[in-house]
Parts: C-alpha cells; structure tokens; sequence
C-alpha cells in the first residue's frame, strides 16, 4: 500500500460519507404507515409530540358503525382486517387529539 | 521555453520517482492531512464560531441592556415573573419562560411573536420585577451559536457540523500516531528560524497542550454524529432510550374542569409544596386546554443540560402535578446523552463560581482548535508553496499562469477534490445566516391567502396561510403539501371555547373535528396536511367545541376564490 492508494481509500470514505449525509429522508405528512399482506394491515403510528403508545384505534364505515377496535403497543405498532366496505381509523390519543385517517392516507412502509 | 522544458521534465521526474514506503506513521500523517485539509474552511467557521459560542450569553449580556439584572439578594418567584411580564405583554402569549436563576447577574426572559409574527425575546428584571423591554431572538451571541451548530444550511446543517466531530476524533487519533513519542515534546518551544518550521511546531505544541479538550470536543462531537444522522436520517440502532414525551391531560381531568387557567404563581406555589428546594429554571404555559404547564427545576444531578433537568407538568386548571421525569429516573444511556451537551459546550458549571472560569478554559481552547485548523492549512500551503518555487521559478510567465490555475482548478492540495465544496458550502451559510436574520425579524401573519372574517357563534374568525417560514410567496394550496394557518381568536372566543379544530372538508365525525389549533395568545395556528388530489372546490372547516358542549362550525373556501378567501400575496 502507498501513499496514492491510503489517498484514494480517504476519498472513498469521504464519499461514503457525503452519500451517507445526502440520504436524509425529509418528513412527510403521513401519521400510519401499513404493510398490507391481503386485508391483514401492519400498521406504525407516528404522532406529532404525543405519544404514540397504547392508544384506542377503531375502524369505522363511512356512515359511522364500528366494525373492529385495537390498541397501538408501546412502539406505536397496531393490526387490524380491513373491512370489504369503506372505511377510516378513528385514533383517540386524548383530548383535542382525535384523528381520523382513511386508507387513502396510509403510507407503505 | 527553458522554463517549460523544465517544467514538463520536472513532472516526469515526479513520475518515476520511487514511491515512498509506507509505515504506520506515515499512514496516520497522511489521514491526519486529510481530514485536517480537506474541509479546513468549513472546519475553521465551525471551530471559531464553537469557540465564541461558549461566550454567547456573556457576549450578549454586554451588548444588550435588557439582559441585565440589577444587584440583589432576593429574587422574586419564577410564577410572579411570569405573571408580571405576561401583563406587560397582554396582547401576545408568552412562552419558555427562563428564570436565569444560575446566572445571577441576567434578566429572566420569555419568547413572544410579535404583531408580525416574528419572534422576539421579552425581558423583566429578577430582582426588581421590572420589565426591561425586549429584544431580537438572533442576538450576536445566539446568532453565533446557531452557527455552530447548524451552520444555517437548511436540513443537512447538524449532519454537516457533527461530521466535524467525526474528523476531530480521527484527526486527533491519527496526529498522535504521526507524532512518534509525542511526549517528548510538551515543553518544547517553536524554532523560529523559518516560518514553516514555526507553525509546525506550533501546531504541534498546541495539539499536545490540547490533547484532552479535542478528545472531549471529538468524543461528544462523534456521539452527535451517530445521532444525527446515523440514527436520525438511516435508521443505526439507537442506545439511548427515547426521550418521555409531554402527557396531555386525561378525559378525567377535562370533565372536571372550567374555563379559567390559573397563574403561573399557583403552578410554582404547588410545585413548591411538592419540592421545597426546587431551583426553577423555566416555565412553559400550556397552548391549548389540555397541554399543561411545564415547570423546570435543577436537583443536584451533575451534567444536566438546563432543557433536559427535571420536569413537572401540572393542570393549568387545579394546579394538580399530573406526571414528572426527573432525572434520577433517566437510564445510564439517556444520562450520557445528556452529559454530551455541557461537557461540549463548556457550561457545566452553570450555577456556581466557577462557571465563567470553566467557559474562559473553554474559549481558550476552543481558540486553540482553531489556530491548530489554521495553522495546519499554512503549513501545507508552506510545504507545497516551496516545492512549486524551486519548480517554477525560472519562468515568470508560466509561474503566474500556474498560480492562476492552482487556484481555479477544482483539485490540488490542500482542500483537493474537496476545494469547491468548501467554497459552495461557505456561499451556503452566507445566504442561510441571511435567510436568518430575516426570518428572525419576520414572520408569517397577514401572508399568503386570506381567509376572511366570518362569524363563528358571537365572535369573528379569520385566517391566513402560508406554505411556510421561506415560501411566503408560494402558492399555500397545493396537493400534498404541509400548510401553517394562522388563526386570529379574539380573546373571548377562546376562553368559550374548549377546542377549535381545522379540517379540509367537513368532519366525519365531531369526535374527531379536525387538527387542533394551538399556540400563545397571538400566534396560535394548526398545521395541515393537505389532501394528494385536490379539485379547487374544498372547504376549509373551522369547528369549536365550546365548554358547555356547543358546536360552532364556518367554512372558507380552501383556495383563493377573490371572495372568502383572498389571495394575499
């Protein structure tokens, strides 16, 4: 090894590192991300400052019946079936902090 | 043509030449140039504006009179400040209160926007109770110490600083390998014979002398570095615990409650029952009816950052202590983490005598760096400046079509392929610092579209929106986009009213009315995702839920139709 090559090897770790810097993936919009397999949704939830653990979560049709309920455990993950008809998650993470999120929202993960 | 011959021969010559063998400490040499060199730009604003940050209170402490307080012995109550200064300020919600208890000599002071929207930095007098005015958020002092570490470059700028602290560590690990027997060399005094020999061994004493403040600097600075972005932007495994979030209030304690907020005096008077001995170092007052107050208190933990000491949040309504993270509940992993702050920043002994000293060693050395970032570039420049005279010196013409070249092509040492990127990124922190300043002074009320005034129960709502702090000028409406609606209340409405929501199109349901809108008295917004597909014909719904359980609800149209909804820019 010589000096040329102790040189190039700088630069490739250089450049791993501005390739390291330049993947930053920006926040987007998105509070539940799913991986689908069927109608079976594996969700994470991400809230803004609150915490995503342990929160009611239920799946409501469009004219307001509930069809399932679940919990998020302490990592913000939660499963449910997605129903055959329309419908959204209703997410209760306290007072004046109610969300509801159609599949449309959804992220893939 | 004699010059130039010799020129084209000398380079051949440098070709053929034997390539010098290699040993551990030419290796560690070649490392410690390289990361030393390449980005020695970059890493010289890094390390002089780390260097005055350590000063930044002190620095604004004299330019500024507002954040001077008079001599005293008793110091009124952090809830009575508060209290007081809000008073002085009716029209706009104060927020992150600090007391400066650990600074004996500043003023205590809060954030508040103004009529504009920009932020500023009200001040009162700890001693005295009198409120000495207000100032700019970006100060000299702070202004500097956003420099460090943000560099002013939007989104990869706290990447960027903290890779300085991945090259200070291996910069410091390879310098020492360079030197054989390094401490040898602690009380040797720079020849001064020659200039480059000079700085070399400058260079090399200072390094010595520095030894455990660059590996306090490169430890810390490295530990950031895996946060951010290691862990932040690439998903490494993190060691450290995530940090507890702030509750909210339980449906329990909303039912049991009316409109009325009590004083920040009654929180601290509670919270003085519970630890008689608490050192208050902030309040923050709730920004909407179930966020509670937040109250910071100093215990006798060592190496805590003032923004991570223990904490107490209590219902704004009863004054009840609702949670606490203390710091004597924090794992060994989170304790570490918070150790890197002081330890970096040189105010760990915030607090006592001893703290303007510490932060004196700390600037000293800190200065020190920075000579050794410099001293290291006139060094390189010196070595290869010699070598391209004995080359080049026959023929003036070619000497100075050479220099002209070695300057503006984008290779060579000592920056190498990195030249330009020093240069881009310096022209990037001079128009981020800009952006700064301006944004500082500026804000966002009154931009973008406006939402006309419409009534919402016995009251006037309006609005405005704006895509964000640096595209006041955008079109806010776009599909996907993030929006920032500035809300104006009147007073009355929000003391009516238990939550006031937005939502594009009309709720669902009313449990779930919409993104809550929060925030201080004067600022107070919600932030909202806009839908992937948007047609031009959406409503934007304001819906309140007032204490008595009454619903109010308005619309606006969501884009600028010259009615309702006006575009402002």
């Amino acid at each position: 090894m010589d000096a040329k090559t102790v040189n190039r090897l700088l630069y490739t770790a250089a450049a791993l590192l501005s390739v390291t810097l330049s993947a930053h993936s920006f926040a987007h919009g998105a509070d539940v991300s799913c991986e689908t397999d069927d109608s079976h949704h594996s969700c994470t939830l991400e809230l803004d400052e609150i915490s995503p653990a342990n929160l009611s979560i239920e799946v409501l049709s469009l004219d307001l019946y509930r069809l399932s309920k679940t919990r998020s455990n302490a990592k913000g993950e939660f499963h449910f079936i997605a129903p055959k008809q329309k419908y959204f998650l209703l997410i209760d993470a306290g007072p004046g902090h109610v969300f509801d999120i159609g599949p449309d929202s959804f992220a893939a993960h | 043509m004699q010059g130039l011959q010799h020129f084209f021969r000398t380079r051949t010559d440098a070709r053929r030449a034997p390539r010098k063998s290699l040993s551990v400490q030419y290796i560690a040499f070649l490392i410690h140039s390289f990361v030393g060199l390449k980005l020695s730009l970059l890493f010289t604003v890094v390390l002089l504006s780390g260097a005055l940050a350590v000063l930044s209170l002190e620095i604004d402490w004299l330019l500024y009179s507002e954040f001077r307080a008079s001599s005293g012995d008793v110091r009124l109550g952090a809830g009575e400040l508060l209290d007081r200064l809000q008073a002085a300020y009716p029209e706009f919600g104060l927020s992150f209160f600090e007391t400066m208890n650990q600074h004996p000599g500043f003023a205590s002071f809060a954030m508040f926007n103004d009529a504009a929207g920009g932020f500023r930095y009200a001040w009162i007098d700890p001693y005295t109770g009198e409120v000495k005015g207000d100032t700019p958020v970006l100060t000299p002092g702070r202004f500097i110490g956003f420099l460090h570490s943000t560099l002013y470059l939007p989104v990869i700028g706290r990447s960027v600083v903290n890779v300085f602290g991945l090259l200070t560590l291996l910069s410091l690990i390879a310098g020492l390998y360079a030197y054989p027997k390094f401490w040898r060399f602690f009380f040797r005094m720079p020849r001064t014979g020659n200039a480059r020999v000079f700085w070399s061994d400058l260079h090399k004493l200072i390094g010595l002398w520095s030894l455990w403040f660059v590996l306090i600097i490169g430890v810390t600075g490295t530990w950031w570095f895996y946060e951010n972005p290691l862990v932040s932007h690439l998903g490494a495994p993190n060691p450290v615990e995530p940090t507890n979030i702030k509750p909210l209030l339980s449906y329990g304690d909303m039912d049991n409650i009316s409109g009325t907020m009590l004083s920040a005096a009654s929180m601290i008077s509670a919270v003085r029952k519970a630890y008689p001995d608490a050192q208050i170092l902030g309040i923050n007052p709730p920004e909407h009816n179930a966020d509670p107050y937040t109250v910071t208190f100093a215990g006798d933990a060592w190496l805590v950052p003032n923004g991570r000491q223990n904490k107490l949040y209590l219902n704004p309504f009863t004054a009840d202590i609702i949670a606490s993270h203390t710091v004597d509940k924090y794992t060994p992993a989170q304790r570490a983490d918070m150790a890197m702050a002081p330890l970096h920043l040189g105010n760990w002994a915030s607090g006592n005598a001893a703290d303007l000293p510490v932060k004196l060693i700390w600037f000293v050395f800190g200065a020190g760096m920075t000579v050794l970032c410099i001293s290291g570039l006139i060094i390189n420049l010196k070595r290869t400046a010699r070598a391209a005279r004995i080359v080049y010196s026959r023929n003036s013409i070619i000497r100075r079509l050479h220099k002209s070249w070695r300057i503006v092509r984008p290779w060579g040492r000592p920056f190498g392929l990195f030249k330009y990127m020093n240069v881009l990124l310096i022209l990037g922190i001079g128009a981020g610092c800009g952006i700064a300043l301006t944004l500082s002074s500026q804000g966002t009320k009154g931009a973008g579209f406006l939402y006309q005034p419409q009534p919402v129960g016995n009251w006037e709502v309006s609005m405005n929106a704006v895509a964000g702090l640096l595209e006041k000028d955008l079109n806010p409406i776009r599909p996907n986009a993030s929006v920032n609606f500035n809300v104006a209340l009147p007073d009355a409405a929000t003391q009516a009213f238990k939550f006031a929501y937005l939502r594009v199109g009309e709720p669902r349901t009313l449990r779930a009315p919409g993104i809550l809108i929060h925030g201080p008295a004067g600022s107070r917004h919600a932030d909202i995702h806009l839908p992937p597909a948007l047609t031009g014909n959406e409503k934007i719904w304001l819906t309140a839920i007032g204490w008595d359980g009454q619903v109010y609800q308005t619309q606006w149209s969501l884009d600028a139709n010259g009615k309702e909804t006006i575009d402002g820019r």
